[in-house]
């Protein structure tokens, strides 16, 4: 399991396509990548995840993802909206947010990088180009990157 | 002696009196000519504004009726007999785009107004005029009565309603059917990334499963999500000509043909295409667009080649306002009878199992362009010997997005 010093690295997405969540969570398990796989079904629910409200409450059973995978077109509240706030939210808006989507449209990943969007991935439409861009995104966020959480969380780790 | 000489005087006198008589006569006749002829025009004025289309009121400063003529009587329905005394804005219930007192003071002040004002008919039919009012003084430079001309503009204002209404629904009849074709192109992805990845799973895990005659199948189902996959993508291409369009600026096309052949590189290599680049304009049109239409047309001359391509591109010196650009090839050509079939949306010479793949959209897509730049696109060819494309496009651009200089 890819660890962090909370624990097991988690990782949020948001994709109303539950082939897409099945898609992802196998290419993860396939690129050996072994991580706490979280997934909400709108833009909504994301928010909802990320600053703990109604049944995502618990600490414990909902933690704070290292990374957000993101879809575009989702129903309620679309991922667009969902980056904006999470950009908004002094509490989460450091969470690197990779948007995966099957928009190819320049103007759209302009408009991403824009918002504060992390990243800008088309979704593969080969399974060997999914395990792919899975692997690098886990070696890239998970063992290159020194990534925000970790600070933020020796910060307000208490002293031994 | 004197006598006769006095008698004589008085004679002249006398005719002199008479010559003065008579001038005094002829002045007198000439006036009484000159009044009658100053009367007759004086009445064919006034017959004349009897006759005038505009509905002709005057008015006195109590707002009572003075004067009627018929083109208010065909307008508003009311004779003369019956208009004549009655306060004017009570007839026609006048309803005003500004209050009465403001426009009266105008009048009082500037000696004229004008604005559009709404009347309503014997037959309480409303109307639309248009009014202009003028003061006339008298001698003593009090005002002494209001004209008021009236023309009757209910049909232009309906008219030009009709029109704001007709475009503001051909805007919003426009802007869905570019959403849609967006939207549609954009969604027709999704389940077709999900034939491919998911065909590709079954391919690579379960190939064992499947066995050599099943994986021939899955092999099909993925090259006809790669073939739906291009057809979307030149229709999203061909949508994006209106969708995504760019400004009109100047352009040399000699520039754009580099960087084309640039990103034709590897086409020309294969087919070891030979070029010939002559002399090409500069003119005002969407450069990212120039592009798609020089590669297309480049891109087919590469593609429908025979032996090694001779691909010539050049410009021809602009006349009237507008240059032709020739793309010639030497390639398998076509039968002339399909000129009109080639520039429709997903039309193809070619089967399916030809060597000459393709979506069909490419030449659509370049009616669209040259469609936006004001131009026409048509060709020449002869079967088996070679084609011609010849765009005509116009130096400056006067449409939408214009950069006209004087």
């Amino acid at each position: 399991m890819t660890e962090n010093v909370y624990g097991p690295v988690v990782i949020l997405m948001a994709d109303d396509d539950l082939d897409d969540i099945k898609l992802v969570r196998e290419a993860l398990k396939d690129c050996g990548c072994e991580v706490d796989f979280r997934y909400v079904e709108d833009g909504e629910e994301a928010i909802d995840y990320l600053t703990r409200r109604g049944r995502y409450e618990n600490p414990e059973l909902s933690p704070r993802p290292s990374l957000v995978l993101l879809d575009l077109n989702m129903p309620k509240k679309d991922g667009i909206q969902t980056l904006q706030e999470i950009r908004n939210n002094p509490e989460i808006r450091t969470i690197p947010v990779v948007v995966l989507t099957t928009s190819r449209d320049r103007d759209l990943m302009l408009r991403i990088y824009r918002l504060g969007g992390s990243a800008f991935i088309t979704k593969p439409t080969i399974y060997k180009d999914m395990i792919k861009a899975m692997d690098r995104l886990c070696t890239f966020w998970f063992q290159t990157v020194s990534l925000p959480d970790q600070m933020e969380g020796q910060r307000t780790m208490p002293e031994a | 002696m004197a006598t006769l000489h006095k008698i004589n005087e008085r004679k002249g006198m006398k005719d002199k009196i008479t010559n003065l008589q008579q001038q005094i006569d002829d002045l007198e006749k000439n006036r009484a000519a000159h009044l009658e002829g100053s009367n007759r025009v004086l009445r064919q004025q006034v017959a004349l504004l009897e006759l005038a289309h505009d509905a002709i009121t005057v008015r006195d400063m109590s707002a009572k009726i003075t004067y009627w003529n018929g083109g208010a009587e065909k307008l508003y329905g009311w004779k003369k007999s019956e208009a004549i005394g009655k306060v004017i804005h009570k007839l026609l219930k006048t309803k005003y785009p500004i209050p009465l007192s403001d426009i009266e003071k105008t009048v009082l002040d500037k000696g004229e107004w004008q604005g559009e004002l709404i009347h309503f008919t014997r037959e309480k039919t409303p109307i639309v005029v248009e009014s202009r009012w003028g003061l006339q003084r008298d001698e003593s430079g009090a005002p002494m009565a209001i004209l008021e001309i009236n023309r009757d503009i209910t049909d232009r204002k309906i008219a030009e309603s009709l029109t704001k209404d007709y475009q503001g629904r051909l805007e919003k009849a426009n802007v869905e059917l570019r959403d849609f074709a967006f939207i549609a192109s954009h969604d027709l992805r999704e389940p077709l990334r999900k034939l491919t990845v998911f065909s590709s799973i079954l391919e690579g895990k379960f190939a064992e499963a499947l066995g050599e005659e099943g994986i021939v199948y899955v092999n099909k189902i993925q090259d006809a999500a790669v073939r739906m996959q291009e057809l979307i993508d030149s229709l999203l291409m061909y949508s994006r000509v209106t969708t995504k369009a760019e400004p009109f600026i100047w352009v040399d096309i000699g520039e754009v043909i580099k960087e084309v052949v640039l990103d034709l590189e590897v086409p020309i290599q294969e087919t070891g295409a030979v070029l010939e680049i002559g002399d090409l304009p500069r003119i005002q049109a969407d450069p990212s667009q120039i592009r798609q239409l020089l590669q297309n047309l480049i891109g087919n001359a590469l593609k429908f080649h025979r032996d090694t391509p001779h691909i010539k591109i050049y410009g021809e010196a602009c006349w009237e306002a507008s240059c032709k650009i020739f793309v010639q090839d030497d390639g398998i050509g076509f039968d002339e009878s399909y000129l009109d079939l080639i520039f429709q949306p997903f039309k193809r010479l070619h089967g399916k199992s030809s060597p000459y793949k393709g979506s069909g959209m490419g030449l659509a897509i370049c009616r669209k362009i040259v469609d936006r730049h004001n131009g026409t696109i048509t060709a020449h060819s002869v079967p088996g010997t070679g084609s011609t494309f010849v765009v005509t496009l116009p130096l400056k651009q006067c449409g939408e997005h214009e950069v006209c200089a004087a």
